[in-house]
């Protein structure tokens, strides 16, 4: 059985293995964006407080938590080309970077968006936005490193060292509200309480984020397969994807 | 100076037509005939610099009281080999023992019995030579056999031990990174290029270096273009991309 | 001379540095030269407000100190790497995490402390109470050791890379940010009369923090780069 996950450590496994999946990814990240925008547009009922601006939530917060899934994934996948020297975890890394920066972006944005009729102002200065700000500036290091060091390898390895340098960040973004009293509103989703959110509004939430999930991971793979040839460019098989089989 | 047979390249099993692959240089596998276990043994070490494989699929068995000299031509991975040898940078494949213990797991060991010359001789410009070959010997981790004064008498710069190290010329440069294998007893000498800037004296000094050290048991390991006037008994010459003796 | 213990290479690296940064006297001020003038630049800028400068003061030092040091960093490697002796770093049998972090020490001891006493000065000649002050270098001082020691592992994965400095700059100062934070806090607290422990314990741990975590990965980013 481990054999089976052994296998996809081969970069010519898993490009196969990534053309395959990604298309039934992005299928099913339609259909659950389909359902979570209905359910948050339409089902959800209009907040007490907020009227109908609370509707942002629903793209404001699971980006956010994608922001920082993405690095963990980033960090981790690091951490496994460094210290066990799998190629993948390189790729896989290198490709999580830009996609970590756009869902931190758009968290960014979208809570930028949503701050103004609720808080009255674009901005604050509160512990989370602001460990959210300093994690798009890792991001945009990490892929700054990546680009300026011409050894992809070389590049991975210094770029995972960063990474997981990094990672200190993101328990600071997730326990912020806890720690400092702040302007954004506490933690909605707890694993031993019961939400604090009405549960026809957390259906939708919690459907957007597997939407978001599903999305990044067919995302994820097409941009795996691009990094598997860019760092594999000079192999036999990539040539031979390239110029289609040799004719013997 | 003997060559065992034909290289030994495993087939691949996605094995390509030779279009389509690049360049590998074919390689010669030498391995000591007689005596005991080779000293350093590196089993199909292959070599990436950035996107392109340098080399692959090679194979060196070194022991004590030999001086391997790595030819080849520019760009053929000399001084990469050198510097995997070294346990600087990891090699792309394959495996590097050096009395065996895999490098990358007992690099220390390595490190511990290891003198290099890489193609900058290492020497701080604002320190003086003296100091500059005790910040060497200290971080070496190694035992001195001699006072560094009379090491730097053997390289011929006794007079300079004050002088700030940035008004050498590039042979003393040079003669002072060899200093530093005169002063201590490593086992494992690598040098890239030690002939560089030297004049005849200089390379007579080298020469003469690496036969004692050759006689006393050492393992040097050398990538020069020059020919080095070392017994033939001592001497093993390792090819990049030579085609096969006949 | 002993056969060396990795105390004796320690010794030797922070020595060297020190030496040659003694050597180098006359280069070594640059950096408090550009602090001067960037700390002058805001009163320039504020006008003659003198009221706003003086509450603003401590977090232009703050500013200024991050800026300089991200000058000084790209030192701590590039000189061993343009004439070679990085590699003789990473070739010691002694743990490249305690040699780089001497390293770490000797950036501190040349580049960050001369900025502390200078700040202190610019601060004392700008009228700065005495409690603010205080606090302020106080901050400074305990958050200091997290400035070099970050810095020496951002130096650590940009030597050698060209435009090296700007991305040396662009790596560190998002990772200064709560640095500069409780360091600021800390001094306009005190400047309101507010007690600024909690501010200085957070400093104190984000440098423990630092320096137990960073010179192992410092040694991880030298044997990626010159690898």
């Amino acid at each position: 059985m481990f054999e089976r996950f052994h296998k996809f450590a081969s970069p010519p496994h898993f490009h196969a293995f990534a053309r395959m999946l990604s298309p039934w990814l992005f299928g099913v990240s339609a259909l659950l964006f389909a359902a979570g925008l209905f359910g948050g547009l339409v089902y959800a009922p209009a907040d007490y407080q907020q009227g109908e601006s609370f509707r942002i939530i629903y793209i404001h917060v699971p980006s956010a938590w994608l922001s920082m899934f993405v690095y963990m994934v980033m960090a981790s996948a690091g951490a496994v080309g460094l210290i066990w020297k799998v190629k993948m975890g390189d790729i896989v890394a290198r490709a999580c970077a830009p996609l970590g920066a756009s869902f931190t972006f758009l968290a960014l944005a979208t809570g930028s968006l949503w701050g103004k009729p609720m808080w009255g102002t674009w901005w604050v200065w509160d512990a989370r936005l602001t460990s959210e700000l300093i994690l798009l500036f890792l991001y945009l290091g990490y892929m700054a490193l990546q680009s300026a060091i011409e050894d992809r390898r070389a590049a991975a390895r210094a770029g995972a060292v960063l990474a997981i340098v990094g990672v200190v960040n993101i328990p600071i973004i997730h326990y912020s509200v806890e720690w400092w009293s702040t302007l954004h509103q506490g933690a909605t989703i707890t694993k031993l309480d019961r939400p604090s959110m009405d549960i026809s509004m957390l259906i939708p939430l919690l459907g957007m984020t597997l939407a978001f999930k599903t999305l990044f991971a067919a995302v994820l793979l097409v941009r795996t397969r691009c990094e598997i040839l860019e760092f594999e460019q000079h192999t036999n098989w990539v040539r031979e994807l390239a110029t289609g089989p040799e004719v013997r | 100076m003997s060559a065992r047979g034909p290289a030994l390249r495993r087939p691949r099993p996605s094995s390509p037509t030779p279009d389509l692959r690049p360049a590998t240089p074919s390689l010669k596998t030498v391995t000591n005939p007689g005596s005991s276990a080779p000293a350093l043994l590196a089993r199909d070490l292959a070599c990436m610099r950035g996107d392109e494989l340098i080399f692959d699929g090679l194979c060196l068995a070194a022991s004590a009281g030999e001086i391997w000299q790595i030819v080849g031509a520019n760009g053929a991975g000399k001084t990469s080999l050198l510097k995997i040898l070294a346990g600087l940078a990891p090699a792309a494949g394959g495996s590097l023992r050096w009395r065996g213990v895999e490098i990358g797991v007992g690099a220390e060991a390595l490190r511990q019995d290891l003198c290099y010359l890489g193609h900058l001789p290492g020497i701080t410009g604002y320190l003086s030579v003296a100091e500059n070959l005790d910040y060497l010997a200290r971080l070496s981790g190694a035992t001195p056999v001699m006072r560094p004064a009379e090491a730097l008498l053997a390289v011929g710069l006794a007079e300079l031990g004050a002088a700030p190290a940035r008004r050498l010329s590039a042979g003393q440069r040079q003669r002072l990174a060899l200093a530093r294998f005169v002063l201590l007893a490593s086992p494992l000498w690598i040098m890239d290029e030690p002939l560089t800037a030297l004049d005849q004296a200089g390379r007579e000094l080298v020469e003469q270096m690496l036969t004692d050290h050759a006689r006393r048991g050492g393992l040097a390991v050398v990538s020069t273009h020059h020919p080095l006037a070392v017994p033939a008994a001592h001497l093993r010459r390792f090819e990049f991309g030579a085609s096969l003796a006949a | 001379m002993s056969g060396g213990t990795a105390l004796t290479a320690a010794r030797a690296v922070l020595g060297r540095d020190l030496l040659r940064a003694w050597r180098r006297r006359g280069e070594i001020v640059q950096p408090l030269v550009f602090f001067t003038i960037t700390v002058y630049l805001f009163p320039l800028a504020i006008g003659p407000a003198h009221d706003t400068l003086r509450v603003l003061l401590p977090s232009i030092v703050w500013v200024a100190v991050l800026l300089s040091m991200t000058l000084t960093l790209p030192d701590v490697f590039a000189a061993d790497h343009a004439d070679g002796s990085l590699d003789h770093l990473a070739l010691s049998p002694h743990p490249l995490a305690l040699l780089v972090l001497m390293k770490a020490g000797a950036h501190w001891l040349t580049g960050a402390a001369p900025l502390l006493v200078l700040g202190g000065l610019l601060c004392a000649v700008f009228g700065l109470e005495t409690y603010t002050l205080r606090a302020l270098l106080l901050g400074l001082l305990l958050g200091s050791p997290v400035l070099s020691l970050i810095g020496t592992l951002a130096s650590a994965l940009t030597v050698g890379l060209r435009g090296g400095t700007l991305l040396l700059a662009l790596l560190t100062l998002p990772m200064y940010i709560p640095v500069l934070i409780f360091g600021t806090s800390a001094a306009r607290n005190a400047a309101l009369g507010i007690p600024v422990q909690a501010e200085m314990y957070l400093l104190a741990g984000l440098s423990v923090l630092a320096l137990t975590l960073t010179p192992w990965a410092t040694a991880a980013a030298l044997r990626a780069r010159l690898g």
